[in-house]
This record gives C-alpha cells, structure tokens and sequence, in this order.
C-alpha cells in the first residue's frame, strides 16, 4: 500500500475521499489537533507557539524604540512581520533566499496585522508620543506539514496578545531608559479567526496537510474577526470556485470561531 | 445616483480601456492594456526550454511571472502580486500540452493608478493572445473597492484604493460563471462580499468582450483598440 501511496498519490487519495475519508483518519471536515502556547521565549517582549497536528511554528516579537518620520503618519505601522520557511521545516526550501510563498505569506500577515486596531497610544514610549515602539515579529516554521497560514495568523495574535513592553522615561531629551517593573500589553480590538482549504477535484479538505496541498488543484484561505466580517479571503489555483462553495467554507469557519477564540484566550492565562 | 467619486464616474462605473498589441519585435507575444493612467506592459516568451532545470515539471510547462514595478526595486508586496497573476493564469493555460517547458510573462507597470493587478491579468491574457499559446478560455480580471459608507467603487484610483476600508481584486473566465482567483484584503461583511460578486462578474464579461473585440481589430490589421468608460449594471 505504501507503494501505490508513493506511485499514484492521487489515485491513492482519490480512493480514501470517495469514501469521506482521508488517509490520516480525519473526516473532509476535520481539523487536526491545535494547541497554542505562550511566553516560551523569555528573552522576547512577546511569544507564542502554534501546533496544527505535525505543523509547527514558533514567534517572537522584538522591540526597539525609534524616532518617528513625521512624513504620511496615517500610513504608518508599528509592527513589522516576517515570516520564515527555513530548510528545517521541509527539504523543499532552502536556506539562500526566501521563497515566493515566504514572501507572498508575509505580505499578508502584514496586512492583517492592520486589521487589529491598535491605538497609536499604545505604541508611545514616553508620554506624548516623540518616541515610539517599533514591534519586529519574527515567524519561523520548525516542522512543516501543511496550513502554514492558520498556524502563523494564529501564531501571530497569539504573541500580539503576549506583548509585555516596558514604560519609557526620556531624561535630557536624548537619554532612554526602561522602567521593566511596569509592563503594559497592547490593546488590541479584534481577533483574527482562519481557516485553510484545500481542493483536490470536488472535493473540499479544510486544514490540508503537506500532501493534500500538493496534490490540491487549489488553495482557499479565510480568515474572519470576531463580527464575522472579512479579513482575509484568497483563492488561487486551477480550478474556478463557485458561490455556494464559498459559503459552505464560510459557514464551516463560523462553526469554530468560538472554539478558536477560547484557545487563543486560555493560552493567554499561564 | 449622484457622481462622488473624485474623478466624477460612477460608483458602477469602470474606466476606459485602450490597448496595443504586438508592440515587442523579439517577444513572442506583447500587449500593452490601459485604463486611464494605469498603464502595464506585457510580454510573453514561450514555450521555451526551462532555464532553471530543478523547477521543470514533467507533466506541464513551468508558468514564470515577474512583476517589475514603475518605480523603484521589487519588494515582497510585487512578489506577492507575482503569485496572484501566475496562479491566476495558470488555471486559464493549457499547461499540458507542452511538457517540460516554459512559458515566461513578463510585466512592466508604465504607470500606476490602482487596480494594477487587474490590468495586468488583462493585459498577459492579450498577450498571451498575441503568442498565441493555447488557452482554455479569456480571463478578465477587475478590482473592487468597498468604502466605510458601504458603497462598492468598481475599478478604483490609487486615492480611492488608499482610502477605502477593503479591496478585492477578482478574476473570472469566459468558460464559467465561478471565480478563478480572488484577494480580499481589509474588513468586509459576508454580505457585503457576496452581494458585490455579480457586480464583479458583470465588470469581467465587460473586459472579456472588449479582449474578444481587440482581438478581431488586431486581425483585421488595426493594432490598438479603445472603448469609452462603461457602466456596469448587475
């Protein structure tokens, strides 16, 4: 069986689907196992550690005071995300040159990030706001086994939430100091909710793992804050989408919205 | 309904499109699409051999997108926007019927007034015309904006883009009535959202029928074409 597995990948799963089923044991609604952990890194203002079955990723936000440009203050941001796929996570990337869907993954979580609304306040380091925080967010992938989107927004809220940051005092206008006995978290108004699907022919695979993604003919992600409104939505892939589908996808992630959001707060308590 | 827009179109209304072909003398295949001051340059090479031989793929040609902005280095937003276009004409070439090859398109933004992503889906999809490699069907693309007072701009500047509350840059084929590549950015409610798809599908049925009609101009000998701004009404 391990051989017609490795010869005929899509046979072999064709095989399994037609009976609702997927090689690992889930249902084509399931989703594996997700755990969310915080403050593992001590040395980092704020982190976080994501589990979706094999897939992991680990985070951890850096922070570093600058003088702001005064230029276009509106389109400003504080947080900068960076989303790695280094070569251990999977022989498929190597170590020289981020790949495309590094890039293209950053790019979005990057622009999720705005979808928070975090008051400017809350980036202040003294108390009228001449200096402020700069938050880094590195996101490396440790274990690679498909859903790397879920893992790293999930990822990504999770340390947000975790962000202790000291209050600043400036002395003689150019003297910084840290006062590390008051620690304040950033407010932060929104959840951020996703979930992956995969298409393999007609059939609809939420959360696919490694090889489901790379036998899928295409690639869905929403993700949804706690309104239900829209933060992310992409499709890409081969196959065309209809309406009905989107919404069956849409209904499926409202159905865990609650579970994920009891997760991303209890990891909060420890 | 009242002009708002800066520009005084429609909500409902896209801009103009004008367009030329074959303007590259080594390309196989070139266009170049515009809609007012958003102006992308495309062209296409291929099927040629696969430069990279690890990337070749033994059942289908290898798709190569590069995206060089109007000014100034790639970042990782163009390699993202690199990835939008090559997924979306992916599904729209018939890839198996050349075999460890490569089909490389390859955009130039002369200019940038938003909705740079859809003019460039629409400007490969008359180029790749122009090479004439194999298709399935047209692509038409068109970009939404959805505004804090919960009106739907079609085809947005730049301005407008900046200042609205969610974008959607949406793709559609001339085979089917469903989606083939879609990115919704900003928050948006699901009504909203599937409210603004037969908009958007209308909005692509206007671009495919212009593609069909510069296509026709090209073969009888014009090489560019031009409409005025049309209204879409769903």
């Amino acid at each position: 069986m391990e051989a017609f597995q490795k010869i005929h990948p899509l046979e072999f799963y064709r095989k399994f689907l037609q009976r609702s089923v997927r090689p690992d044991g889930r249902s084509l609604n399931d989703i594996r196992k997700t755990s969310i952990s915080t403050g593992a890194i001590t040395t980092a203002c704020g982190s976080s550690f994501v589990k979706i079955g094999n897939t992991s990723v680990i985070c951890g936000i850096r922070s570093e005071v600058g003088i702001p440009s005064f230029e276009n203050t509106d389109q400003q941001t504080n947080i900068f995300v960076n989303l790695e796929l280094g070569p251990i996570c999977s022989n498929i990337y190597s170590s020289t040159k981020p790949s495309e869907q590094a890039m293209s993954l950053s790019s979005k979580l990057n622009s999720l990030v705005k979808r928070l609304d975090i008051p400017k306040e809350d980036f202040y380091f003294d108390q009228e706001g001449k200096v402020l925080w700069y938050l880094y967010v590195d996101i490396y992938c440790l274990d690679y086994d498909g859903n790397i989107m879920d893992a790293s927004i999930l990822a990504l809220i999770s340390s947000l939430k975790n962000v202790k940051l000291p209050r600043g005092i400036i002395e003689n206008t150019n003297e910084y100091y840290k006062d590390t006995e008051q620690l304040r978290s950033l407010q932060i108004n929104h959840y951020l909710f996703p979930l992956s699907f995969s298409i393999i022919e007609d059939f609809i695979l939420s959360d696919p793992s490694n090889q489901e993604e790379q036998l899928s003919t295409s690639n869905l992600t929403i993700t949804l804050n706690e309104n239900f409104e829209i933060c992310l939505l992409s499709y890409s892939g081969i196959k065309p989408i209809s309406e009905t589908i989107l919404q069956e996808s849409f209904e499926k992630l409202k159905n865990r919205i609650e579970y994920l959001k009891s997760l991303i707060d209890s990891a909060q308590e420890h | 309904m009242t002009n708002t827009r800066n520009d005084g179109r429609l909500n409902n209304q896209i801009r103009a499109f004008e367009s030329e072909q074959s303007l590259l003398n080594k390309a196989d295949g070139s266009a170049r699409f515009t809609q007012n001051k958003s102006s992308v340059l495309a062209a296409v090479y291929g099927p040629i051999e696969v430069k990279n031989s690890r990337k070749q793929k033994i059942l289908k040609s290898l798709i190569e997108v590069s995206f060089t902005p109007s000014v100034g280095n790639t970042t990782y937003l163009d390699k993202e926007k690199e990835l939008l276009i090559k997924n979306a004409l992916e599904s729209i070439i018939l890839t198996t019927l050349h075999p460890r090859t490569q089909i490389s398109i390859i955009f130039q933004v002369f200019s940038d007034d938003g909705s740079i992503i859809s003019c460039a889906i629409n400007a490969a999809c008359l180029a790749l015309l122009d090479a004439g490699i194999e298709m399935q069907g047209l692509i038409g693309s068109v970009t939404l904006c959805y505004n804090h007072d919960k009106s739907i701009y079609l085809d947005p500047t730049a301005q407008e883009e900046k200042e609205c509350k969610s974008l959607s840059v949406i793709a559609y084929g001339s085979q089917s009535s469903q989606i083939i590549m879609n990115k919704t950015e900003g928050t948006l409610s699901m009504d909203l959202y599937f409210k603004s798809l037969p908009l958007s599908k209308e909005a692509c049925d206007k671009v495919i029928s212009y593609i069909k009609l510069a296509v026709k101009n090209r073969i009888m000998g014009t090489i560019s074409t031009n409409t005025t701004s049309t209204t879409i009404e769903s």
